[in-house]
């Protein structure tokens, strides 16, 4: 009987250290750390980002928490999946998301943190807005 | 009849230019309606592809008798990531 996975998963509105994350799903039982990191793009369809905000809506720290559950439960062979979502006012570059999965074998900690980061782009409750150089904004993925 | 809290999120908070409202309706379809009729075309454009939760729980039937109050979250598509 293999042990439980290791979960973290939190939204927070400070920078995120992906190092950090990385020591919470490395162990010495882990032979490979899978990890992704989302970032803020300066250009979006051609126009020019000066900042992004995330807001998220009161269910999302528990659907963050789904979701690193659901993942870690399919992917048996994961140790340890660590799901970190920012929200609050982003520039260039920031970092947005870290997904970070351990597992004996790369195979397995890659396909739990690919998969991962699917189910926090479709299931978890967070907007964002973009505010373009020329001072106009818009609502992501809104009319 | 049932006192409906609308709590807009996001693209729908931009389009209802309020956080929140009000309204005294019967079933979600007429709480709907009431709030567009309010709030105007822009509104109705954004609501069409959000989805609502009634007291935290997805909206499945518009046309449920609705009694008290509640609370109806519109939420524009996610954008996380």
């Amino acid at each position: 009987m293999s042990a439980q996975p290791v979960l973290h998963a939190e939204l927070v509105d400070y920078e995120i250290n992906l190092l950090e994350i990385v020591g919470r799903v490395s162990s010495s039982e882990s032979g490979a750390i899978a990890t992704f990191t989302g970032l803020v793009r300066e250009l979006d369809h051609g126009r020019r980002v000066t900042e992004l905000e995330y807001v998220a809506h009161d269910s999302a720290t528990r659907v963050i928490g789904e979701v690193a559950h659901d993942i870690a439960a399919k992917h048996s062979e994961v140790m340890a999946l660590a799901i970190v979502h920012r929200t609050g006012t982003l520039r260039i570059g920031d970092v947005a998301v870290v997904v970070a999965a351990s597992a004996a074998h790369r195979a397995a900690a890659l396909g739990a943190c690919a998969e991962a980061v699917e189910a926090v782009k479709t299931l978890l409750p967070v907007w964002k807005r973009q505010v373009f150089d020329d001072g106009t904004d818009e609502w992501v993925n809104s009319p | 009849m049932a006192r409906v809290v609308v709590r807009y999120f996001a693209a729908a908070r931009a389009a209802a230019g309020v956080d929140e409202e009000t309204v005294d309706a019967d079933t979600v379809r007429e709480c709907l309606s009431m709030i567009e009729g309010n709030r105007g075309p822009g509104l109705q454009r954004v609501i069409r592809v959000c989805s609502l939760l009634l007291d935290g729980v997805q909206v499945r039937d518009l046309d449920r008798r609705l009694s008290g109050t509640v609370e109806l979250d519109v939420l524009p598509p996610f954008a996380g990531g």
